[in-house]
Order: structure tokens, then C-alpha cells, then sequence
């Protein structure tokens, strides 16, 4: 891999400022940290185009313009508007598909496990952001996916549970937890990563003016941060929604080490579900990537303790 | 008569019941866990077998629980230790809304709707504080058996704060006392406390309700059930089968199975081989 020559990172994840220091270390690569303002209590709201947007946005903007001279210096290159535009307009159509696609699971069976077919849709989504590759490849997958509800194709053959995931994968056990669930019968039919961990447009419907770039970059950046991911203190609404709109049977919370940002809600969001709205929960632990903090036997154990829980009430209800 | 049995096959102990038709316990055997937990579990019950003067084919329907539930090769179902804990504590305890198991390395909360359904449950997680293991560490470290601790623990008038939240570390803190000066039953009994602070807030975590039953090998020491009960500011329900509680619960899911094969009913409990 070639060695970077800029390291882009925001406070919205303090593991990705690590990963920046670290790269400063090795390679001498320059790191540039944005500042994005988050929510700064429960009932903020990110209204667009609110003087407290716009406010928070032009904090953003004059970073964006120093990144963007940080580039030109590094690259040689000037930066062309034009060119953002174009980037920013294949975004809008490839983020039009990924909201049709998240919301395509909300149909039963839910045709693909948003915890891992779906970690795939998102990675193509994150790696080839903005080209032309990626709309095509986001309209080659819309088509796919509609064509498996159209069938009513499920994940999995016999689909027993509808889950909503609240966390991180633990990549480097990805398959192995999630079999772990489609074992029972249990499909994720919605996740908050696949919200977060897409750059949070589909959650608020928010797309880039393309004929004020840069401006609308920092506008939709500030919104994005605040309501997809500063959200996860304040998420619990939401999450509620989604249980609706999915036809939720439980949720699933991944405590993880390597972030706090996202951890560190889940015992009172939990709480919330399981008390106010009588939602069976199940809270593991490992890790996104240390594979030190996944064990096997212990996540295994509670996941069929889980499937139990769920079972006993299905016999309950009748189903 | 048909006969079923559940096997428990848990961290330190593999524990084995037998039941009839009518829920009755024919035979019990206990014993350590050794590294082959396969072994464990045939041994375990060939010592049930035996106890209830039965054989193999006596058994209709094996149940088995416990971490190592998937290595008994020959059980019929595997059902969690948190199912078979609720479901032992209930036929025990009927009003049983609330258990606590403590066990070798594990310790469970677990939550009990009115219809005898488990709504919740808790485990301690990556760290075996708050466990017996916790007292493993007392036993060696003070040189006497565990089933002296307990005793020995309430005759405690001025107890020690045991700072460590780490079971291997709590043996030097324990030892470190002692050279103070400090007195066997006062360490004992800040080591029961700490147990019990920890187990509480696992407890608080899935929502007590009365009544609790407190199950699981720890539950037999007598300082653990009087702190746990103050701690928790609830009398505790207390088996003297305890230890079987889990194995007990394996046992009437296998007894639901028989009935449901009698039924001509799919299996009750989700399970996996």
C-alpha cells in the first residue's frame, strides 16, 4: 500500500486521530484534524439552515478551505470547483439509492443482513464515493435488491427474528458473529453503522447544492455529523422509530473499546427499550478490530441465551 | 416409567441430574471439571446412572447445559445456562421473579416475567471479579478450604476494604493484609463484600423483582446469602440443591420434549447442535 500523503481525520472519531498520530510517526505524514461541532445537549436541533447550522457550518468551511490549501501545496494541484461538484452530484444519486436500499429491508424477509452483506454495499459506497464506478455500481445493487424483494428472497431461508444492530462490526470476527445469529434464524434488518459509518446523509435526507459546492459541503457535513453520528448520545427516539418501520423482534447492542463515541450510549439507550418499550435487548462486547477482545465461547453463550429469551416469547405470543 | 436427565457441564464443576415423568429426582452426581470437558460430561453421567441405579437406555431425553453443553455427544437438545437456571429456581420457587447464579467464573443475573419467561438476563463480562473464583483466590491464599470461608467470614467484627477489582490480584492484597495484621475474617469478609457490591449492581442491571433466588455453588456459603441479602435489601430464596439448579433445569426441558414427542409436538426449546 502506498505510503499516504495526507492523513484527513475529524474529531467525530478520536480513534481516527490515533491512527493519524501513528502515520505521523512512521511515514512523516501530515495530519489534518477537523473540528465538527456535535450536538451539545439532548434537544439540540440541527435544523438546516438555522443560524446555529450556518453558525457551526462556517466553522467547518474555513477548515475545509485550509484543508484545501494543505492539498494543493502537497499535490502541486490546484483545486478545481467544478470538479467538487461533479463529485458532489454522483454522492446525491449514489446516497438516493442507499436510502431506497436501507429502506428495502424493511420489507419481510428482509433480503440481505445489513451487518454483513450490507457492511459490503456500504464499503463500495465509502471506497468509490463520488465516481462514476459508484453510481453504477449503487444502481446495478438497487436494481439487485428490489429484484430479491420482488421475489421475496430473504438472507436467510427461514427468517425466525428481525434485529436491529446498534454498534460497530467486530471485523476481524465479521462472519463468525453474525452466523452466530443467522444460526437461529435472526437477520439484522437495519443497523445505526450503516447509517453512521456512511457519512449520516441518509438520515436526515440531506444532498449537496451542487451550484455552491464548498458551502453546501460544510452545510451537509455539519448536519450529517451532528444527526447520524453526535446523535448516538441522543438516539434513542429514533431507534424507537426504527423498531416501528422494521418490525423489530430485538436489538442488539456491540460495546466496543476502540470507540467510545459509540459505546458509551448503549447502556441507557438499552435501558430505555428494554423499560419503555418492553423491546428484548442482548449486550456483547468485543472489539472493532482487536481480535484480544473477542471470546468466542462467552458472545455464544449469550447470543443462544438471547434466541431463548426471543423463542419463549414468540411461544408466548402465539407465533 | 421413562426417566430424562440434565447435564451441566459448567467451568469448574460438572453436575448431573435425573428425573422421571413426574418431575421427581432419582439420581445426582457431582464432580470437578477436568481439561477434556467430553470426558467430563460421560463421567458425570455414568455417575448419575449409577446413583439412580439406571442405565443408558433408560434415558428418553437428555438435556445439556453450561459452556460445555456442545461437547456432551450425548444429549439430545442444548439449552443455555440462563434458560435452565430460571426454569430450576422456578420449579423451586414458583414466585421466583429475580435470580442470581454464582457460579466458578460466572455470575448471571437473570429477570423472570409471570409467565415464567426469562425477559433479561446479565453476565459479568472479559473478568471473573464478583465470581467464585474470587473466593478460589481466599481459599489459597489463606491456606483453608472454601467451605470454611463463609463461617469464618461472619465471625468478622471489623471488616477490611478490599481495594483490587482483580481476581489473581487480590491474592497479593490478601496476603499483604495478613502481614499487617489484620485478622483471617476481616479480609474474609471485605472480600465477601466486594463479591457482593458486584453482583448487586448485575443484579440492578436487569431490574429486581421479588422474589430472588439465589442459586449457583457460592450460594452455599453462608456470609455470601446473609451480605447479599442486606445488600440487596430482599430475603433470599437458598436451594439446598443449589448447585443442581442449572442441571435441574435441564432436566424439565428434557421432561417438556418427552411430553411434547408424547404430544407428537415440535421440540419446546430453541437448542443447537
Amino acid at each position: 500500500m502506498p505510503k499516504p500523503d495526507i492523513a484527513i481525520a475529524s474529531s467525530l472519531c478520536n480513534v481516527y486521530i490515533k491512527w493519524a498520530e501513528i502515520w505521523e510517526r512512521q511515514f512523516n505524514t501530515p495530519a489534518f484534524v477537523l473540528d465538527i461541532p456535535g450536538k451539545r445537549f439532548a434537544a439540540w436541533k440541527s435544523a438546516a439552515g438555522s443560524p446555529q447550522h450556518l453558525s457551526d457550518a462556517r466553522w467547518v468551511e474555513g477548515q475545509f478551505r485550509d484543508l484545501i490549501a494543505r492539498c494543493e501545496q502537497i499535490t502541486g494541484k490546484k483545486f478545481v470547483m467544478d470538479r467538487l461538484a461533479e463529485v458532489e452530484e454522483h454522492v446525491n444519486e449514489m446516497i438516493r439509492l442507499w436510502v431506497d436500499i436501507l429502506a428495502f429491508n424493511q420489507n419481510r424477509p428482509a433480503p440481505y443482513n445489513s451487518m454483513l452483506d450490507g457492511l459490503t454495499y456500504m464499503g463500495v459506497l465509502n471506497a468509490w464515493r463520488g465516481t462514476s464506478e459508484g453510481v453504477e455500481y449503487m444502481r446495478l445493487l438497487h436494481e439487485e435488491v428490489a429484484g430479491k424483494v420482488a421475489r421475496g428472497e430473504g438472507r436467510v431461508s427461514d427468517e425466525r427474528f428481525r434485529l436491529i444492530f446498534s454498534g460497530t462490526p467486530c471485523y476481524v470476527n465479521m462472519r463468525r458473529l453474525i452466523e452466530l445469529f443467522e444460526i437461529h434464524g435472526g437477520v439484522f434488518a437495519a443497523s445505526d453503522y450503516l447509517t453512521y459509518a456512511a457519512g449520516g446523509l441518509d438520515c436526515a435526507g440531506l444532498f449537496y447544492d451542487t451550484s455552491r459546492p464548498l458551502e453546501s459541503l460544510a452545510e451537509v457535513t455539519t448536519l450529517a455529523s451532528q444527526m447520524g453520528l453526535s446523535n448516538h448520545f441522543f438516539s434513542h427516539h429514533a431507534l424507537a422509530q426504527q423498531m416501528k418501520d422494521f418490525s423489530a423482534d430485538g436489538i442488539v447492542y456491540h460495546g466496543i473499546k476502540s470507540c467510545r463515541t459509540v459505546a458509551t450510549s448503549m447502556a441507557d439507550n438499552r435501558e430505555y427499550v428494554t423499560t419503555r418499550h418492553g423491546m428484548p435487548t442482548l449486550y456483547i462486547e468485543s472489539d472493532l478490530i482487536d481480535p484480544r477482545y473477542w471470546s468466542d465461547a462467552q458472545i455464544k453463550n449469550r447470543v443462544d441465551a438471547f434466541f431463548e429469551v426471543l423463542e419463549q416469547r414468540a411461544r408466548l405470543e402465539g407465533r | 416409567m421413562k426417566y430424562v436427565a440434565g447435564i451441566d457441564i459448567g467451568s469448574t464443576q460438572a453436575k448431573g441430574i435425573i428425573m422421571d415423568e413426574h418431575s421427581e429426582i432419582v439420581g445426582k452426581a457431582i464432580l470437578d471439571m477436568e481439561t477434556n470437558m467430553g470426558t467430563a460430561a460421560q463421567r458425570v453421567f455414568e455417575r448419575v446412572l449409577a446413583n439412580a441405579n439406571l442405565s443408558y437406555s433408560d434415558i428418553a431425553f437428555t438435556v445439556a447445559t453450561g459452556y460445555g453443553r456442545y461437547r456432551v455427544t450425548f444429549g439430545d437438545l442444548q439449552v443455555t445456562e440462563i434458560s435452565c437456571h430460571a426454569r430450576g429456581a422456578l420449579a423451586e420457587f414458583p414466585n421466583t421473579r429475580t435470580v442470581l447464579d454464582i457460579g466458578g467464573q460466572d455470575t448471571k443475573a437473570i429477570r423472570i416475567g409471570d409467565s415464567g419467561e426469562v425477559t433479561d438476563f446479565a453476565m459479568n463480562d472479559k473478568c471473573a471479579a464478583g465470581t467464585g473464583r474470587f473466593l478460589g483466590a481466599a481459599s489459597f491464599a489463606l491456606e483453608m478450604p472454601l467451605s470454611d470461608l463463609g463461617p469464618l467470614a461472619l465471625k468478622s467484627t471489623r471488616p477490611v476494604k478490599i481495594t483490587t477489582t482483580c481476581t489473581v490480584f487480590a491474592e497479593t492484597e490478601i496476603i499483604g493484609h495478613l502481614a499487617k495484621g489484620h485478622l483471617p475474617e476481616d479480609v474474609l469478609m471485605g472480600m465477601h463484600h466486594s463479591i457482593a457490591t458486584r453482583c448487586a449492581s448485575l443484579v440492578r442491571r436487569v431490574g429486581m423483582a421479588p422474589d430472588v433466588t439465589f442459586s449457583g455453588g457460592v450460594s452455599r456459603n453462608v456470609a455470601m446469602v446473609a451480605l447479599l441479602e442486606d445488600v440487596l435489601g430482599t430475603p433470599l430464596n437458598v436451594s439446598s440443591q443449589s448447585q443442581f439448579m442449572g442441571a435441574i433445569g435441564a432436566g424439565l426441558y428434557a421432561l417438556d420434549n418427552l411430553q411434547a414427542a408424547k404430544r407428537s409436538q415440535t421440540a419446546y426449546a430453541t437448542g443447537s447442535k
